[in-house]
Order: structure tokens, then C-alpha cells, then sequence
């Protein structure tokens, strides 16, 4: 499914009952929402047209912690229905398994580009089993 | 072990009561009333109670540039680049703490927010000392102390 725009994001919010802060933000929105079970989910919307954000795994990482979605199609059902999440009465549900999501500890990518000298981009690319293993060859050589 | 001071004898003495919590690494229990208890604590006593308490950040390449996740907050940063992506975590750290803070009661009784507790004080503290960006993205995890007989290996730090 395609990471939706920020005006989907932001439907989404008023949708299913999420009240607009007032914490200050120049660049974002920010919505905030109380769950029966006292859970409190806090997201954010910057301003402007566009996708709501750049990376699909960091979708799956918004819907599932900051919506507190047991799956995201249950984002899509909500824009679909202009009906709130049916989240379980503890909250959360039962959040399907995770999908693949291609990310690297920050500290390994500020090593091999701030140590190393590799360049950012080409860091970025890198599988993290692939980062890890740069790592440690530096780390043996030295 | 000594006794509680009262609130009382605190407000008379507040002087030498915070030189001996801060200076001399005594922490000290106020009480007032027979309920309420609190705890004046060095920054350095603070600071070590947290040492074991890390960020692990994790870097994402997206289509049209770099985001970051801190797992710790249920926070994200974005930018064209590694940089910006950075300095918009580290805004939305100060802004969810000073939120946590000013919110305190509600946000420690919330299931999904009491454990953030910790790292929201380590992240106050951090601010404080001039230490915010060290404190969420720490450095190399220091590898295992290893036997002659063990290889060495290092974690990916989660």
C-alpha cells in the first residue's frame, strides 16, 4: 500500500477523534489522542502538500506506534468508512507481524561515514548485516 | 538509615540542605505532612541512576531522503539528508519532553508512556549538561570483554 499523503494523514486524525496541540511547531501540525484504556498517541503532520513521509518503513513504524493501528489497512478503513479505528479494548490489539523494514543503528551509520570516511549515500544503500560487517572489518584492521 | 527532614526545616536550611545533595553527593528525603515524600538528588547521583538507560535510533533511506526512528519515544526525524533528519529528531525530543514534563501526572499513568519515563528525565538531564545530541545517538557499543579463548563479537546495540 502506498505511504498516504499528509492531507490523508491529517483526515485520518479528525476522523477517528484526534485533537489538534497547540505545542509549539512551526512546520507541523500535531495531534494527540487519549484511548479509553489511558494510552495516549501523539503524531504529527508537517505543512504543505505530499506524501506524509519519504519512507515506506517509516510508515509502518508511524501506523503501527504513533496510530497505534493493528494493521495498515485499518488507516485505509477509516478514510474509506469516516468511521474512528475499532482498536481492542486494550488499546493496540493485536498488531500483525512487523514487514521488513530496512534501517541500520544510527551509530553504525555515523562510524562508517564520520570514521570510515564512506560516503553518506552509498551507507544508506547498504544492507545492515553489510554495514555491520564494514564495521568490523575496520574495527579488526585498526 | 537517616530520617526524612520535614518540609519546614528544608525551607529554613535550603542552602546547606542543596549544597549537601548537590556538592556532597548526599541525597536527602523531604517529608511533609505523613503522605508526601520527596528526594533532592545531585544531578551527578541523577545522571548515574541512568547510565544503564541508551537511545537506539535507527537510520531509514526513503525515497526522497533520510528518517530516523527512536524506538525509545515513538519518535521520528526527516530531512533531504543525514543532518536534517537528525536535528528534526533531536526538536521532537525537546518538544516530547517538555510535553512529558509539563504533563507529567497523565503521561505516567498512560500504559504507553509510563516506561518513557526514564529516558524523558536522561533526555532532561542530558539537555541540561549540554549532552542531548551524545545522549540519543550515543556512540559504538563498547564491545564484550571477551576470555582468550572467546572470539570478540559486537551487538548492533538493540
Amino acid at each position: 500500500m502506498p505511504v498516504p499523503d499528509k492531507k490523508d494523514l491529517r483526515r485520518f486524525c479528525e476522523l477517528d477523534g484526534w485533537e489538534k496541540t497547540a505545542a509549539r511547531s512551526p512546520d507541523h501540525d500535531r495531534y494527540r489522542k487519549t484511548l479509553d484504556n489511558g494510552d495516549i498517541l501523539r503524531t504529527r503532520v508537517s505543512h504543505g502538500r505530499g506524501p506524509a513521509c519519504e519512507d515506506p518503513a517509516l510508515w509502518n513504524r508511524i501506523w503501527r506506534h504513533q496510530l497505534a493501528l493493528a494493521s495498515e489497512a485499518e488507516f485505509w478503513e477509516v478514510l474509506r468508512t469516516h468511521r474512528p479505528a475499532v482498536r481492542s479494548p486494550i488499546g493496540r490489539g493485536a498488531p500483525a507481524p512487523a514487514p521488513q523494514q530496512p534501517g541500520m543503528p544510527a551509530w553504525l551509520f555515523e562510524f562508517l561515514v564520520n570514521v570510515v570516511g564512506l560516503p553518506e549515500n552509498d551507507v544508506l544503500d547498504m544492507p545492515e548485516d553489510e554495514a555491520m560487517q564494514r564495521y568490523l572489518r575496520y574495527m579488526g584492521e585498526q | 538509615m537517616s530520617e526524612p527532614i520535614s518540609i519546614s526545616l528544608f525551607r529554613q536550611k535550603a542552602g546547606p540542605y542543596f549544597s549537601e545533595a548537590v556538592h556532597r553527593h548526599s541525597p536527602l528525603a523531604i517529608q511533609r505532612g505523613s503522605e508526601d515524600l520527596g528526594l533532592l538528588l545531585g544531578h551527578d547521583e541523577a545522571w548515574a541512576l541512568l547510565a544503564d538507560r541508551s537511545f537506539t535510533p535507527e537510520v531509514m533511506r526513503g525515497d526522497g531522503g533520510v528518517s530516523i526512528w527512536l524506538p525509545e519515544f515513538a519518535l521520528y526525524g526527516q530531512g533531504a539528508t543525514y543532518a536534517e533528519a537528525r536535528a528534526d529528531l533531536l526538536g521532537e525530543v525537546r518538544v516530547y519532553v517538555d510535553e512529558y514534563l509539563a504533563n507529567a501526572a497523565e503521561y505516567r499513568r498512560a500504559p504507553n508512556r509510563a516506561a518513557h519515563l526514564p529516558h524523558v528525565i536522561k533526555a532532561y538531564l542530558a539537555e541540561l549538561r549540554g549532552e542531548l545530541e551524545q545522549a540519543i545517538f550515543p556512540g559504538p557499543p563498547d564491545p564484550p570483554v571477551a576470555s582468550s579463548e572467546e572470539e570478540v563479537s559486537v551487538s548492533a546495540g538493540r
